[in-house]
């Protein structure tokens, strides 16, 4: 059940602002200390520092349970399956031919307002300036999974574009897909009119599907090195911050604002996923 | 994919259409790409011809379900 924007108090709403504040705040923050320090010394960045701090084992292996897990939930939603209280549950999602559309429109403008940044590199041939990923977990939040499928499609579809296409693409398909998912899933207030909704979007939406997405795809390129050639090294230290750092920035400050003009519209013409998903208990 | 998700839909399993969009959209992002490695665009770095194909994906796909979801009558309030 989400809190009502009547219900919520004043104290309540200014706590969530400070959250959101301090979020938005130290992306700024990273995003200043990167320009600071060079794109040439991705070693010194603040956000390299908890990956370096970790070391390329332990976050090998963090990555690699996010990696099955990731993959897992990705082919359990597909299924028909989804997890409820941590239970593998039966959900029907209709896959009529409003689904498949919704599908085919979030990949068109997922995928077509990625590439019109593609020629902006900032890794060539793995990354590039993507202020499109925006809508990754707008599309989740408000279509559910035939909005995070849309995002995994779309993201091909830059990645062929932009001359990217490659194994690592694989990655990057589920990968889109968790930034979608994870807010779809973990939030319990997709609204954005409710302080609730607000602090869940970026704890979920911003931190977690950042990190786990960037996990997710470092950790499939790190094992398809040598089919790749992207070394471990510059996987960890380089493209696993930047990535954290492309996702948050934009998603921090752009898609709240996105989510709270298109909620209304899209639960008033029953495209909200949740009006057209059915649990089966 | 696409001949598994047209065989989906003949047998009207609930997933089909969806098969069949991924099926058909990874064999235009395939013919995208090697259309673009074909001609060297990569190579010579005439990226705005991918930005501009990225911007008429957005235009068309957003055109096209728009025009959809208007005849079904999906775009009035409910």
């Amino acid at each position: 059940m989400s809190t009502s924007a009547k219900g919520a108090g004043p104290a309540l709403w200014a706590l969530a602002f400070i959250i959101a504040a301090l979020f938005i705040a130290l992306i700024f923050y990273i995003g200043f200390d990167i320009l600071v320090k060079g794109l040439d010394k991705p070693e010194q960045w603040l956000v390299t520092q908890p990956l370096v701090l970790l070391g390329r084992e332990a976050l090998f292996a963090i990555s690699g349970i996010l990696w099955v897990a990731g993959t897992i939930l990705f082919f359990m939603e597909l299924s028909g399956w989804t997890l409820k209280r941590l239970r593998p549950t039966r959900q029907v999602i209709k896959w009529d031919a409003i689904d498949v559309s919704i599908t085919a429109l979030t990949a068109a403008v997922y995928g077509g307002a990625l590439a019109v940044t593609g020629g902006i590199p900032i890794i060539p041939g793995f990354t590039w300036v993507r202020p499109a990923n925006a809508l990754a977990p707008l599309f989740g939040i408000l279509f559910g999974i035939p909005g995070a499928v849309g995002t995994s499609i779309g993201n091909f579809i830059a990645d062929a574009l932009a001359g990217y296409l490659s194994v690592g693409s694989i990655g990057g398909f589920v990968g889109n897909f968790i930034i979608a998912y994870v807010p779809y899933k973990l939030m319990r207030d997709h609204t954005f009119r409710t302080p609730r909704s607000i602090v869940e979007f970026y704890v979920w939406g911003v931190l977690v599907s950042s990190v786990w997405c960037s996990l997710y795809i470092s950790w499939w390129l790190d094992v398809a090195e040598p089919v790749i050639g992207l070394p471990k090294q510059f996987v960890w230290g380089f493209f696993a911050p930047w990535v954290i750092f492309n996702n948050a920035f934009i998603t921090a400050i752009v898609t709240p604002i996105l989510g709270f003009i298109l909620y209304p519209p899209i639960k008033a013409r029953g495209l909200y996923w949740a009006d057209r998903l059915k649990i089966i208990a | 994919m696409l001949a598994i998700g047209s065989v989906l839909i003949a047998t009207k399993r609930r997933i089909g259409g969806l098969i069949t969009l991924i099926g058909a959209l990874w064999i235009l992002t395939m013919g995208i790409y090697y259309a673009f490695q074909y001609s060297r665009i990569y190579e010579t770095g005439l990226y705005p011809v991918a930005n501009v194909v990225g911007v008429i994906i957005l235009i068309v796909g957003i055109g096209t379900v728009l025009f959809y979801w208007t005849r079904i009558g999906l775009l009035k309030k409910r």
